[in-house]
């Protein structure tokens, strides 16, 4: 896998366009540099995120725990030379993600594999069954739609709408700048809303 | 004077407080992207992986296991690992057999 390169200042070597926000996650970093096993509460924090981003892009959910697992092995292996100076943890994190979920691609191809595509949802106990097979209609034609977009602007989507990451933290982890990054996630919106068109025709 | 945003500042200010479940609106040109906003934020959930995954990484990572070859790296040295012990342990009890069975010739040589 390759080596998850600091995230020093914006792509592009341009100045940010909104100012640098505070790292939440900063203090556990620290900790987690003086002390590996501190490494934990940031890896609880971000497992479900990560493993969302890895399995709405591989769609299976093997695939995704081995994505998922050579994310945090990377990370806290490369965890002393995390700087916060432009970015933040979880921008440097994702980009590890992403270079896995890449190097799973990759593999994939190699095996030819056809992925799953269900999702490991649970409906909550007593909910309204029509209203539990509504709901998974709708999110399998959200998925089957973001399938059909390109890559770079279905891995916007997920950033933004499942990770929560900013503008500025998507331009950091596609290696674009912030402004970048925000036509990126427009253009995705705007196909995401013409896919979705169709599929209702 | 102030320069008046683009339709990507726009939209991600918009999605900024769809996330944040703000009240926001846009007009008719950028609707469409508001609405599937709306739509992402509601039928795009968190994915959460198997208790017994978590629990396992969880373990790997606090015993140091920071391979970045992955998994496979680590469950091969454990097979091998494996491996190379019953072949130890295996030619030993041939070569004891071997010589048990060499001695008791030599002693019972007719």
């Amino acid at each position: 896998m390759p080596e998850p390169r600091p995230l020093q200042r914006p792509a592009h070597g341009q100045a940010p366009e909104t100012p640098a926000l505070g790292d939440p996650d900063l203090a556990d970093v620290r900790a987690a540099q003086r002390d590996p096993h501190a490494f934990d509460r940031l890896y609880r924090r971000y497992l479900d995120r990560v493993y969302s981003y890895a399995f709405y892009q591989l769609g299976d959910h093997h695939d995704a725990e081995d994505a998922t697992e050579r994310t945090f092995l990377a990370a806290l292996a490369a965890i002393d030379r995390f700087h916060d100076d432009g970015s933040t943890f979880r921008a440097w994190l994702f980009r590890i993600a992403h270079n896995a979920i890449a190097n799973s691609h990759r593999a994939r191809r190699r095996r030819r594999t056809q992925p799953i595509t269900d999702a490991r949802q649970q409906a909550a106990p007593g909910a309204d069954p029509a209203g539990v097979v509504a709901r998974a209609d709708q999110q399998r034609e959200i998925r089957a739609a973001l399938a059909r977009i390109p890559a770079d602007r279905r891995q916007a989507i997920l950033l933004r709408f499942v990770d929560g990451l900013s503008a500025r933290e998507i331009g950091a982890v596609l290696d674009r700048s912030e402004g970048a990054a925000r036509v990126l996630l427009h253009r995705a919106l705007r196909d995401l809303a013409a896919e979705l068109d169709r599929g209702d025709a | 004077m102030t320069r008046r945003p683009t339709d990507a500042q726009r939209i991600d200010r918009a999605v900024s407080a769809v996330l944040e479940d703000r009240p926001v609106a846009l007009p008719p040109p950028l609707a469409d992207e508001l609405s599937t906003a709306r739509a992402l934020r509601a039928d795009l959930p968190l994915v959460p992986p198997g208790d017994d995954f978590e629990e396992a990484l969880a373990l790997r990572l606090s015993d140091g296991h920071t391979s970045d070859a992955g998994s496979w790296v680590g469950d091969f040295a454990r097979r091998h690992h494996r491996l190379v012990l019953t072949g130890a342990v295996g030619s030993v009890l041939v070569s004891t057999a071997g010589a048990a069975v060499f001695a008791w010739r030599l002693v019972h040589r007719p």
